[in-house]
């Protein structure tokens, strides 16, 4: 088995589209799991691979980030299917449709290959988030997406973000820049602590809200409702197939979204299963975090955060950075050092400094 | 002002200038200032500015303004002397010499500005002084030029001015080059110059021959004209100086003026001999054009005149004109007048002896170039008699024949074979009587001739109860055609038709369906028993497919004129077809005309079962990789005919009437106009039927036809190949690569595609969880937690157990796992990370 069997599900995996600053007809595909920290590479603060985009058409800006790839290996290969749109079986050529030249992409060609991307079978069912960090970005997939009349999958949302204008809805999602992109699990932390407090029961008297079984949170997959103050558990198989039975599709093996049966408000089956594999395969995290989390609360007497975790981000945001600088740091060793102490100087002069500092 | 005195001045200072290089250089600014003292004297201003003009101008121009500005500034009062010697020794001078004078003060004060020019200016007043002896300007200008080639010689290109007057300074630098070498570099000039001003001032300074070299290298033969004209005057006066051997060296190697024009008319004297030569030969030519051995007559050519090929180039363009029709009677005649010629020709003809024929042409040639000649004009006189009787031999061999076959129109006897057919059909279609009546049959007229591809696409899209019908009859044909044949009245039609399509195709297709087949049984024998059944089917029905296909072909080819489409049209019928309109009008276009022609050769196959069914076909058997299109292709067939077969059966429709159809509708698509004509009165057809039978009895008109029909129906099948893989897209699952690894696999997987997903999708959902292992995740819960599936643990899962849990026998693929997962979203990889990477 591979190691990402036992991994929790990253909690951001992301694709980007780069475009150079100063030659904005150059463009980079890439993936990371951390954006903020691989621009910086990619514009030399930072070290580490950034072969190809290391030259004169730095510095690159982040103008599309697709985020909410369920594990790394979906994020690598919806990667290649986007590097490589001719030869992926993801974006196979359609019935009438002529092969185009390869070569380079022009910004509208890649956003179509996106847009099929994002509807073809093999990821249309995946809860991505597409961030464009650029107006004329946005605008330009805006006028793809009017043209080739097919709107994206339901779970599927395109954010205008950075310096795109507001959007009708509101700032649903915004982020704002690409280094204020979430990419740990600090959002999940007050779900995960709900569900730790829910589960730890140790008279087994838990009941699944589907089957009425008594559940074992040691031994099987129990789901816990991610609204604060639901106390819906449920087994794995039983609320899938309770979300399953709901959905018009009856082949569909896994869920979307549906109705919590304890609360019944619509849930997210991709957060329950964040939560799920955080909780389940990476105890020392949890630990870790319920640690945190429990200064936290003493710090803040009547903290509204355990319960409140996901869907407040403001208040709790600023408080669950600190605990996670743990993880910041392990990520981002170079690039802390670099950038904490040479702040915005040259990126020659830095990248000597990183090589210095190794 | 300027211009044509700089002409005039130009044209008399090469003259004696060139020569003297470094004399020149003196007399030029006297000319020209003498000339056009004031023009002079601008433009120098402006020479900084032509300093960098290309070395030509550069070269003659340089050196006047080298000589002008050195001269000028540095030696007034020499200038003024030499000026005045110069003037008295020669002519021309004269002339110019006493205005130069005054004039060149003039211009000399404007030259002074140059900085440069004064510096070089100096020395060279004292190299001057060393080297006078001929004449003080021929010293003067040695002097300053040496000195200013030598340390500026790009300085005096730099005051390069684009007058007359520096050419001829420029020559007095260069002459010495010129007489040596015209195009040699300036450095090896400075060199010379040296050299050459002593020479020059030891023998005299031989102006004539250098204005003739000079003209000879003027590019415009007019300028030299004008020149020599002008300077002719000049040149007698300077004549005298010409004695020199330096100057005889000149003189001969310069100036070829007239030379040239001689060149010029001799080889038009030339070519206008050549010419007749060039007749024979072109009659030759024309001979060893049809032999295919050209060499031989340009050989001879070679030899006999060297200047012959340009002749040959302009003789051959007339022949060219005259030879469609002088190209054969030129071969009548020479055969009449030269037996020898004929005799090679004939065996040219025949291709029997190329080589004896070329060597037998050659001799002939070299003996009786002079005989032929005059015989050669007799030829072409001869030519309109000669074409005449020709005209009667070559009507059987030449040319002729594809006019003949034009004239007689396959055309018309395919009008007349569709419209007895249409007009046997009208009669069937009367025995229903709703066909018969005029209006239907207009009504279809015009749905053909105005909107076939409307009406493909009707059939298509109605979902087929009309078409249905027609196709059944389609399946049937064979059948019904071999009973017609022995016993029916319809039958006759048919008969002629299907039986020369069958007598004509049917073996060869027969032969391409066996050998489909076998193929087919090849490929099916690893694979699975399901298609096998099917194709061993095949071979029987090879037999009738011909007819199938010979059938199916004709209708293809009234195919809509999509071209003629409006766009939204076009993007229309894509739609209709289930593509996504295109960009690109061509494109559409192309796939419009693969689409019409797949439905049409699929004809019966839609035509029998409404679009769902028939999609299901193609899609099933889309999924193979291209190496199995053939497979497809006539898995298809047999599907088709089997259904055909069944339905048949089920159908309670008369035979006859279902013939009828069956011939109708491709008779239908191809001529409306005869139907028209021949509808009314349904009997008569036959009886010209009849007659056509007659024609076909003709080979001409027969033998055509059935390549005809072959080779559209092997296009036909083509096409089918590939356009058979345009509607797999359609399952979206469809691997768009051929997975080598798994193809196998898929391939089993794909013919039975829904089973074997669902039975998988079924599997997932069957396993439950092993009471012992309760930390063991199922598959289901995997999925459902977003592990990417190792698809080699998955696969032997569902080999091992998962298939088994719903009772399925049959094994899958890693290959078809992967697309399963793919279809559900599901992420899956290979355990080797990397190849699974897609």
């Amino acid at each position: 088995m591979t190691n990402d069997h036992d991994k929790p599900i990253p909690p951001l995996y992301a694709c980007y589209l780069l475009r150079s600053v100063p030659k904005p007809a150059a463009l980079y595909i890439g993936s990371t799991p951390h954006p903020a920290r691989r621009l910086a590479q990619h514009n030399g603060v930072a070290k580490g691979g950034a072969k190809k985009t290391a030259n004169e058409k730095r510095p690159w800006e982040m103008v599309i980030v697709v985020e909410g790839f369920m594990s790394r290996v979906s994020a690598l290969q919806f990667e290649w299917a986007w590097q490589h749109p001719l030869d992926s079986r993801h974006t196979a050529t359609e019935p009438g449709q002529i092969t185009k030249r390869r070569g380079r992409r022009s910004l509208t060609a890649i956003l179509g290959d996106l847009h099929r991307l994002l509807l073809s079978t093999g990821f249309g069912s995946a809860p991505l988030a597409i961030r464009f960090f650029a107006d004329d970005v946005y605008r330009a997939w805006a006028m793809w997406i009017g043209r080739d009349g097919r709107a994206l999958p339901p779970q599927m949302k395109a954010i205008p973000d950075g310096t795109c204008p507001v959007a009708p809805g509101g700032q649903d999602g915004r982020v704002g820049c690409v280094d204020a992109i979430p990419v740990d699990s600090s959002p999940i932390h007050g779900y995960l602590e709900k569900a730790h407090f829910l589960l730890d029961d140790p008279e087994g008297h838990l009941q699944c809200r589907v089957c009425l079984g008594v559940v074992d949170p040691a031994e099987e997959r129990i789901v816990v409702c991610p609204q604060p103050h639901c106390h819906g558990i449920s087994h794995l198989l039983c609320l899938s197939a309770k979300f399953l039975q709901a959905t018009p599709d009856r082949d569909r093996l896994v869920p979307t979204e549906g109705a919590c049966p304890a609360c019944h408000e619509t849930v997210s089956w991709p957060l329950m299963m964040k939560e799920l594999t955080l909780r389940t395969r990476d105890a020392q995290a949890v630990q870790k975090i319920l640690r945190k989390r429990k200064k936290q609360s003493s710090r803040q007497a009547n903290s509204q955060a355990t319960s409140m975790p996901v869907e407040d981000p403001h208040p709790a945001h600023p408080p669950d950075d600190v605990p996670l600088a743990d993880d910041w740091t392990e990520q981002l060793a170079v690039d802390s050092d670099s950038s904490i102490g040479f702040p915005p100087p040259p990126s020659q002069r830095t990248e000597i400094v990183i090589s210095d500092s190794e | 002002m300027s211009a044509t005195t700089d002409v005039i001045v130009l044209s008399s200072s090469p003259e004696r200038m060139p020569c003297r290089t470094p004399t020149a250089p003196a007399y030029d600014p006297e000319r020209l200032f003498g000339l056009s003292p004031r023009d002079y004297s601008s433009p120098d201003v402006t020479s900084p500015s032509e300093l960098f003009r290309p070395e030509s101008q550069s070269r003659f121009f340089s050196t006047k303004d080298q000589a002008d500005g050195a001269q000028p500034d540095t030696h007034e009062a020499s200038r003024e002397t030499a000026t005045a010697e110069e003037a008295n020794k020669f002519g021309r001078k004269t002339n110019s010499g006493p205005q130069g004078v005054g004039e060149k003060r003039r211009g000399r004060k404007p030259k002074v500005t140059s900085d440069k020019q004064d510096a070089p200016a100096e020395p060279g007043l004292s190299i001057g002084e060393d080297n006078v002896n001929t004449s003080e300007v021929n010293t003067g200008t040695k002097k300053k030029r040496p000195v200013g080639s030598k340390k500026q010689n790009k300085s005096a290109n730099k005051t390069l001015t684009g007058r007359v007057a520096k050419s001829g300074t420029v020559a007095t630098i260069e002459p010495s080059k010129a007489s040596c070498c015209p195009s040699t570099p300036k450095p090896s000039s400075e060199q010379r110059d040296g050299q050459g001003t002593d020479d020059w001032q030891n023998e005299g300074l031989e102006l004539d021959p250098a204005m003739k070299r000079r003209l000879d290298w003027t590019p415009v033969k007019d300028t030299t004209k004008r020149a020599c004209e002008t300077v002719v005057e000049l040149e007698e006066a300077s004549h005298s100086v010409n004695g020199s051997r330096f100057g005889n060296l000149l003189f001969d190697y310069g100036f070829n003026g007239n030379s040239d024009t001689s060149r010029d008319t001799p080889n038009v004297a030339e070519e206008a001999g050549p010419t007749k030569r060039r007749r024979i030969e072109l009659v030759d030519s024309l001979h060893a054009s049809k032999t295919a051995s050209d060499n031989t007559p340009t050989d001879s050519e070679t030899q006999s005149s060297k200047t012959q090929k340009p002749e040959r180039k302009r003789k051959t363009k007339p022949k060219k004109i005259t030879t469609l029709t002088g190209r054969v009677t030129a071969l009548y005649k020479e055969s009449v007048a030269e037996s020898t010629d004929s005799a090679s020709q004939a065996t040219l003809d025949s291709g029997e002896s190329a080589v004896a024929t070329n060597q037998n042409r050659a001799k002939s040639k070299r003996t009786g170039k002079a005989t032929l000649q005059p015989q050669e004009p007799q030829y072409i006189v001869l030519s309109p008699e000669a074409a005449a009787k020709s005209i009667e031999d070559q009507d059987l061999v030449f040319g002729t024949c594809s006019q003949l076959e034009r004239e007689e129109s396959p055309q018309t006897l395919r009008e007349m074979q569709a419209a007895i057919q249409e007009s046997e059909r009208s009669m069937a279609t009367g025995s229903s009587p709703q066909e018969l009546r005029p209006g239907w049959l207009s009504n279809r007229m015009t749905r053909f001739n105005n909107t076939k591809s409307l009406w493909s696409i009707a059939a298509r899209d109605s979902e087929g109860s009309l078409v249905q019908a027609e196709v059944l009859d389609m399946v049937d044909m064979p059948v019904l055609s071999k009973s017609s044949k022995e016993s029916n009245k319809d039958g006759f039609h048919e008969k002629s038709i299907s039986d020369e399509l069958t007598n004509d195709n049917s073996k060869k297709h027969a032969v391409i369906e066996l050998e489909t087949a076998r193929q087919v049984q090849a490929a099916e024998a690893a694979s699975s028993t399901a298609l096998t059944t099917t194709l061993l089917q095949e071979p029987q029905i090879s037999q009738d497919k011909p007819l199938q296909t010979c059938q199916l072909t004709e209708p293809s080819r009234p195919i809509p004129q999509f071209s003629a489409f409006t766009d939204a049209e076009l993007s229309k019928q894509i739609t209709s077809y289930g593509f996504k309109p295109l960009k690109s009008r061509k494109k559409m276009v192309e796939l419009l005309q693969k689409c019409w022609e797949s439905k049409h050769d699929l004809k019966p196959s839609d035509d029998q079962q409404p679009n769902p069914p028939a999609s299901q076909t193609s899609s099933s058997q889309q999924q193979a990789p291209e190496k199995r299109q053939r497979k497809t292709n006539t898995t298809k067939k047999t599907s088709t005919t089997s259904k055909a077969k069944s339905q048949q059966r089920t159908s309670a429709k008369p035979a006859a009437t279902n013939s009828h159809l069956r011939v109708s509708n491709p008779k239908d698509n191809n001529q409306p106009l005869n139907m028209r004509a021949t509808t009314p009165e349904p009997v008569p057809p036959r009886r010209s039927f009849i007659d056509v039978e007659e024609i076909e009895d003709s080979e001409d008109e027969v033998i055509p036809s059935p390549h005809r029909l072959q080779s559209r129906y092997t296009t036909t099948t083509i096409e089918n190949k590939q356009q058979k893989s345009l509607p797999i897209s359609s399952v979206p699952t469809s691997p768009s690569k051929a997975h080598t690894v798994s193809s196998i696999q898929n391939n089993k997987a794909e013919t039975t595609p829904p089973e074997l997903s669902t039975q998988i999708t079924a599997a997932v959902r069957a396993q439950t969880r092993t009471p012992g292992h309760n930390r063991r995740l199922t598959w289901h819960e995997k999925i459902l937690m977003y592990d990417p599936l190792i698809l080699e643990d998955f696969t032997a899962w569902l080999n091992t157990e998962g298939l088994g849990l719903v009772r399925e026998d049959r094994e899958v693929g890693a290959g078809f796992v992967r697309t399963w997962c793919e279809s559900k979203g599901i992420c899956c990889c290979y355990r080797r990370i990397g190849s699974g990477g897609r």
